[in-house]
């Protein structure tokens, strides 16, 4: 049985996103990580077929839980719904374009922050407003990890030859990825 | 069909591993990023500090200068000490009291602060329990205190910072004053703000830490050194924490409640300490 290129893909794109997510400092101005495993698992749930989608996706969030030694399924149990989510709103407008990417993690990114300190119990009406001080700062830190996260796995495809030429129209070259 | 049996058979795994050998995936994914994130830390080092140094000489020439009185002035203040330590010795013997344990000081470098999602208030170190580096064992810079090893793996720890609202420091004021008593309390990470009304705050601008159960009669001056008090056989003794900014009884009339300002600049940490019981000090 030959292996699937997109093994190989979804560990090369995980492992840079979960080095770039732990190494990129905090600052004051916007005190979040970006979620670039959160960028790069919604990504392959956009682009490709459930099997491979649930897999990066457990593996995007058992990285995001592993390292930080948050409850077990914690992050896999939120981007397991986030997972339905996407795809629910992919039947109505959603792409995996850039744009498109940055406004999604933002938004999931805001969500997954409240998801994870309801989980480990950081927070409680008295840090009311803290909490949602977080959602607001890793939404903007998503909008940059999302951004950059789907351009890169786009990038990724595109190196690797997983797109291919579906259309020539106006001397321009239209792909799609592998469904 | 056989690349979707494939897929499905790796998602299978890699829940079974979740559940049934979730320490030793924790350490794996740890040690597995545990070289990258030393060759970015060294890449730093080695090549960014030294980049930036190449425009900034002028800087560098009087930070040089500085550092050259500092070293003269510590030189002097480590013959003093010396000479205080063989006299404690000394005094000690006589006296016949137990002498405190001695501690070993192991430098380790932070290789990332936060983790993954920035839920803890932590940092990851470059040493692990193959340098000796023990879970629970207290971490300090010269400044004062940074917090506790609360994981460890091979290469790798993590530290949770005092600042996390989950850390907990038993302390007492430096020099409360004439006929006082030692005047000890527990320290409690940054978090909550004890204020009448919520305010929307920055979460990584250092808040005030928390010190509470202190004596309600005694009321402290500001700028007052908290040290450790050595109770709980978690941190030595006499170690800085921070500084006394003000005072107010807490509202269940017991006892009294203080915002402490932390000594130690943690954004600005690079290497830590970490303290072991036995020996002196090791690279």
């Amino acid at each position: 049985m030959r292996l699937d290129t997109d093994l190989f893909r979804i560990f090369f794109a995980l492992g840079v996103a979960a080095l770039l997510q732990e190494m990129f400092p905090v600052i004051p101005l916007v005190p979040a990580k970006p979620g670039f495993l959160t960028a790069v698992a919604l990504y392959y749930a956009l682009t490709r077929p459930w099997p491979v989608a649930l897999t990066a996706l457990t593996w995007a969030g058992a990285l995001t839980d592993l390292q930080d030694g948050l409850p077990l399924f914690c992050t896999i149990g939120f981007l397991l719904v986030a997972y339905g989510a996407v795809r629910l709103m992919q039947r109505l407008f959603l792409t995996a374009t850039v744009a498109h990417g940055a406004v999604l993690v933002a938004g999931m990114a805001a969500a997954q922050t409240l998801w994870t300190r309801l989980c480990v119990g950081v927070g409680g009406w008295s840090l009311l407003w803290q909490t949602l001080a977080a959602a607001g700062y890793a939404a903007h830190a998503g909008l940059v990890a999302g951004g950059l996260g789907f351009g890169f796995c786009g990038l990724l495809d595109r190196v690797s030859g997983s797109e291919r030429p579906v259309k020539e129209d106006n001397g321009i070259g239209w792909t799609e990825t592998d469904q | 069909m056989k690349q979707t049996k494939l897929w499905v058979g790796l998602l299978a795994v890699t829940l079974a591993a979740l559940v049934f050998w979730r320490t030793g995936a924790h350490d794996f994914v740890r040690e597995a990023l545990y070289p990258y994130q030393k060759a970015c830390v060294w890449f730093e080092r080695a090549v960014w500090l030294r980049a930036r140094a190449m425009f900034s000489r002028s800087r560098l020439a009087a930070r040089n200068a500085m550092l050259e009185r500092d070293v003269a002035r510590l030189r002097m203040v480590a013959d003093d000490v010396e000479a205080l330590e063989a006299e404690t010795r000394r005094l000690r013997a006589l006296l016949d009291f137990v002498p405190p344990v001695p501690c070993r000081w192991l430098a380790a470098p932070i290789l990332s602060r936060g983790g993954t999602s920035a839920v803890w208030q932590q940092v990851r170190l470059g040493k692990g329990s193959l340098h000796g580096v023990r879970k629970g064992a207290p971490v300090v810079v010269p400044d004062g205190v940074v917090g506790r090893v609360m994981d460890v793996s091979l290469h790798t720890s993590d530290v949770m910072l005092i600042t996390d609202p989950n850390s907990r420091v038993a302390c007492e004021l430096e020099t409360p004053g004439e006929g006082v008593g030692v005047v000890r309390g527990i320290l409690y990470g940054g978090g909550s703000v004890p204020a009448a009304g919520p305010e929307l705050t920055l979460l990584y601008v250092v808040e005030p830490l928390r010190l509470r159960y202190l004596a309600r009669d005694f009321e402290p001056s500001p700028h007052t050194r908290v040290v450790t008090s050595g109770l709980g056989q978690t941190f030595p003794k006499g170690l800085t924490v921070g500084f006394l900014l003000d005072s107010w009884i807490e509202p269940n009339a017991l006892s009294r409640e203080a915002a402490v300002m932390p000594a130690v600049d943690f954004a600005a940490l690079d290497e830590v300490f970490v303290l072991s019981p036995g020996g002196t000090h090791a690279p």
